[in-house]
């Protein structure tokens, strides 16, 4: 059988990371964390990487994005780069979730994954797995409040491995809340990156569940600001 | 060799594709409205707007090329509106246009939208150049002068409110709904534009060319407050048409202006609002009266589509100005300016 070309994206954050795998070997991956937009670099990148790797876009057999949840522009640059690339090529696609991919960089931890992303407004994006050969996963991607995800925590009794753009920014109030049970690895460990997206798509898709550029939308988890602000209006309506 | 160019338009609301031969026949024109959804908020939502483009686009440009009965090999180029308009927006069809090229190994046209509303022209007459074209939308009021098909050269532009914009907050204060062009243009047949003097701004001589609207939008404004503070009905059709009556009249100085300092025998007119029918018959007549002609695109070519971008694209891609794989979104872009 021929080897699968899965090409991996991911833009949901301010890292811009692309890659190219086959089922045992990582061909090629630039990631890039400049403030730079991700709407001049993204294609660029892909162009740079499937010619370093030798393959030309018709040759790849299916991609995988990151779909969320992260920066609502940032999932739109990935997640739309990748429609074009399907209805273009007519590739099947591969929605892969934000934080599973965090996750899936630790499989070796010994207790619990939690990727945090900022997701301002008090909140973060986040989801538990539980380490192990296969990342499990224990709760639905989200957006949560530091203190009800603590208290979420503090019930159990695992490490708890923290991952993700707001550790930097919570970093003092996880090891406040968890003590010694809190840990946290090198930034470069804790970044998005295109490679494992890759492998997980190319495990889905391997699988047959792979969807088509018809089907792929970004998983926001929150509704745009107007809409909710709106529903609220209507509810209030209602009630009165 | 074809001549096929994919136009994609996803500036404000309306995600459009259309394929077009030669800058001038129109194989296809595709549009999938936001209206409806933008109607409830009185405005276009701009997170709204992006993610509507999002999940429109792909379709949109297969209906385009499905009734164009060609597929994407048959394309010479695709073309894609960069700038200005709403950042998120436009992302959306930069980067969907920008990848198709791309995996299509085709080239990438990148059109300014306002050039793109001139264009429409082009699909429905032929121009002799030189000319003067006024575009007027919800988005901008720009005079430009052009001295061939694709070379443009900004006189004049507003100062502050698109024309169309004022349009949009008088008829969301006389509760005529969104958007507000056609509704006040409705509601204006049956008023007297005398009713009310509205304070027309013809501003001095070295901005001759420049518009301003904020300060009739103020104007109007405050004449309804007033008569609603006193209790008295607001008479709409009066102030509807009084305060299109002041609008149309700057627009149409200013135009017949234009042309007759750059000596041009054409006038265009494109955007949203030439679709107004004061503007149309006014304009039209001040013109004749020094025997200059007007053209303008029918309704449909006149708002929103991409029809007008794979026209504008054609243009470009004949001077072989393409654009690279790192094109962006830009969401003020001058005219003539291409990054
Ligand atoms: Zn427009």
């Amino acid at each position: 059988m021929k080897n699968l070309y899965v090409l991996g994206i991911d833009t949901a954050t301010l890292v811009c990371s692309v890659a190219l795998v086959t089922e045992d070997k990582l061909l090629a991956e630039y990631t890039l964390q400049v403030k730079k937009t991700h709407s001049e670099r993204l294609l660029p990148l892909i162009a740079a990487v499937l010619e370093d790797a030798g393959v030309k876009p018709k040759e790849l057999d299916g991609i995988a994005v990151a779909a969320g949840p992260g920066s609502f522009t940032g999932l739109r640059i990935g997640v739309v780069t990748a429609k074009a690339l399907g209805q273009a090529l007519e590739l099947p696609l591969c929605g892969i979730s934000t934080l599973e991919a965090l996750a899936a960089q630790h499989p070796l931890f010994n207790g619990l994954v939690c990727p945090v992303l900022d997701a301002r407004r008090g909140q973060v994006y986040n989801a538990v797995f539980l380490a192990g050969r296969e990342v499990l996963r224990e709760t639905d991607d989200r957006a949560i409040t530091l203190s009800d995800l603590l208290a979420e925590l503090s019930g159990r009794k695992e490490h708890v491995l923290f991952v993700g753009d707001a550790v930097k920014i919570h970093r003092q109030m996880l090891i406040e809340a968890l003590g010694e049970r809190a840990c946290f690895v090198p930034e470069e460990s804790t970044i998005c990156r295109a490679a494992t997206v890759a492998r997980l798509g190319l495990l889905k898709l391997k699988a047959a569940k792979g969807q088509s550029w018809q089907d792929l939308v970004p998983h926001y988890i929150r509704r745009a600001g107007a809409e909710s602000k709106f529903q609220a209006v209507k509810d209030l309506g209602r009630n009165e | 060799m074809t001549d096929l160019i994919l136009g994609v338009e996803t500036s404000c609301d309306e995600t459009a594709a259309a394929v077009v031969a030669g800058g001038k026949k129109i194989y296809s024109n595709i549009i999938a409205s936001q209206m409806d959804v933008h109607e409830k908020f009185g405005g276009v939502v701009p997170e709204i707007a992006s993610r509507k483009h999002l999940e429109a686009v792909n379709f949109v440009i297969a209906q385009a090329l499905a009734e164009a009965g060609c597929t994407f090999s048959d394309l010479a180029a695709i073309a894609v509106t960069h700038g200005p308009g709403l950042v998120g927006a436009l992302l959306v069809g930069v980067n969907t246009a920008k990848t198709l090229a791309y995996a299509l190994e085709k080239p990438l046209v990148a059109v300014n939208h306002v050039l793109a509303h001139v264009a429409a022209n082009y699909l429905v007459h032929d121009i002799a150049f030189p000319a003067v074209c006024l575009v007027v939308s919800g988005g901008h009021t720009s005079l430009l002068y052009l001295k061939a098909r694709g070379e443009a050269e900004l006189i004049g532009a507003t100062r502050d409110d698109a024309a169309g914009e004022a349009f949009d907050k008088i008829a969301r204060v006389l509760q005529l709904g969104y958007p507000g062009g056609p509704a006040i243009d409705k509601v204006a047949q049956a008023g007297n534009p005398e009713a009310f003097t509205f304070p027309r701004a013809f501003s001095g001589q070295d901005e001759i060319f420049e518009f301003s609207f904020s300060g009739l939008k103020s104007a109007v404004i405050n004449t309804i407050h007033q008569m609603r503070q006193k209790g008295d009905t607001v008479p709409v059709a009066d102030v509807a048409a009084s305060f299109q009556a002041a609008v149309v009249d700057v627009l149409v100085e200013k135009t017949c202006l234009a042309a007759k300092i750059k000596g041009t025998k054409t006038v265009l007119l494109a955007g949203g609002v030439a679709a107004n029918s004061r503007l149309r018959f006014c304009l039209e007549e001040a013109l004749a009266k020094d025997g200059r002609k007007l053209f303008l695109p029918p309704p449909a070519l006149c708002t929103d589509n991409a029809a007008m971008v794979a026209a504008a694209g054609w243009d470009l891609y004949q001077r072989q100005e393409f654009a690279g794989l790192d094109l962006n979104a830009v969401p003020v872009l001058d005219i003539g300016c291409q990054k």
